[in-house]
């Protein structure tokens, strides 16, 4: 069959089986080629807890020994790289005239993901206009984990502010952060905080405004 | 073939889309979970109608499940490579809308073997592959496909519509037609009724 096969042609049932074969890798790639096959991909009932880091200019969305997808912040970059630890492959794809958040909010819509954990590193260096990064993250349904790494800017305290609210725990491990900062994220519902660092000073007051056990 | 399917050798009589009718073994139709659930205990009299698929599809179909017969007991989807020649060539022989036809048919049958393999046929066309090469491999309806076709299904939905209003109108008319004469009945029964009921009270 040399010629191009319409996929969507197949009833529901086979269209899910066909899908269901397929790995991570070519589950995104296939959601991201129509609407429709975006909606059958979804429909084939995979389940994948994501880890998401964000450092520097770029956007990391993988798995535990599966493929890793890299986009860069800036949309201008119209290439993603996507890493296949096990075969040790590396590939570039198209983004298709997608933007990094789109990208985001279809792999995760796709892949039914429960819950992932966000790692934020360094803060980007670029000017970014992330408007639908972050609405993509404002879908977001549940973080388990929020590790914050270094010195926020302007990027980094949006990303929390979106993604505070539907975080359980969250983990400081930088000094570079206000007081201010500090209590706003200590009245938000985590369940549980870890602060790490020696430079941060706050007081008992802030430690009592938290939920966190 | 109207017998009880427990014996391997009664043979089915299936008709397909053309009125054409044709002999399957009762094992070979028996793979399939559809046909268990109509036809294994009550039995069939005269030909199964399969109307919505073509003879060259069905004799396909059945073709694989009267091969597969013997084979072991059906344990998931094997891969491509464990596949027998026979099967290679089974597949291999096929044109495109032959494969598409095959798998609805297999399908609505429910004959998991056939349908996981075709299945994983599909899917091993697009393994490895990236987005780009995944569109080469893939035809998605174009826009103008899809704008067609959407024009087709609101012409449908319009016309559905014109039927459902043409029938409520209808069912008004008669509704109406049949309440006449009742309710004339009714006016003409009390006005003899109050007329009875004066002459009654003037004696």
């Amino acid at each position: 069959m040399t010629t191009p096969f319409r996929l969507l042609s197949l009833p529901c049932a086979p269209l899910k089986r066909v899908i269901q074969c397929f790995d991570l890798r070519e589950l995104v790639a296939c959601s991201v080629l129509s609407k429709r096959m975006n909606v059958a991909s979804r429909g084939a009932g995979f389940r994948y807890d994501f880890f998401v880091e964000l450092n520097g200019n770029f956007l990391r969305v993988y798995r535990y020994m599966d493929n890793t997808f890299f986009f860069n912040l800036d949309d201008r970059i119209n290439y993603l790289v996507v890493q296949n630890p096990r075969h040790r492959e590396q590939a570039r794809w198209s983004k298709l005239g997608l933007s990094t958040g789109e990208w985001l909010y279809r792999i995760l819509h796709v892949t039914n993901y429960q819950q992932f954990q966000l790692y934020i590193g360094d803060a980007p260096t670029i000017d970014v206009n992330c408007r639908l990064l972050f609405s993509a993250l404002s879908e977001i349904k549940s973080v388990s984990v929020i590790t914050l790494q270094n010195e926020t800017n302007t990027f980094v305290q949006k990303v929390i502010d979106v993604i505070l609210p539907k975080t359980s725990t969250f983990f400081i491990q930088t000094h570079h952060m206000s007081k201010k900062e500090l209590q706003k994220m200590l009245i938000q519902n985590l369940v549980s905080l870890e602060i790490y660092c020696d430079g941060l000073r706050f007081q008992l007051d802030d430690l009592l405004m938290t939920n966190a056990t | 073939m109207t017998s009880p399917a427990s014996s391997s050798e009664v043979k089915y009589l299936i008709e397909s889309s053309e009125g054409n009718t044709f002999d399957v073994s009762g094992a070979a139709l028996r793979q399939s979970n559809t046909f268990n659930a109509m036809f294994l205990n009550i039995g069939a009299d005269g030909p199964i109608p399969f109307t919505d698929y073509n003879e060259a599809t069905l004799k396909k179909v059945f073709e694989y499940c009267e091969h597969s017969v013997n084979e072991e007991n059906y344990s998931g989807p094997k891969h491509q490579d464990d596949l027998s020649k026979w099967d290679l060539n089974f597949f291999n022989e096929m044109d495109q809308k032959m494969f598409i036809d095959v798998i609805n048919a297999s399908n609505f049958l429910d004959i998991e073997r056939l349908t996981s393999y075709c299945c994983e046929r599909i899917a091993r066309m697009l393994r490895g592959k990236n987005t780009q090469e995944m569109i080469k491999v893939i035809t998605l309806p174009t826009a103008e496909e899809l704008e067609a076709k959407q024009k087709v299904e609101e012409k449908k939905a319009a016309a559905a519509k014109k039927v459902a209003e043409k029938a409520a109108e209808t069912a008004e008319k008669t509704e109406t037609l049949e309440e006449l004469p009742v309710q004339q009945l009714v006016q003409t029964t009390r006005n003899k009724l109050t007329r009875k009921y004066l002459s009654f009270s003037n004696e």
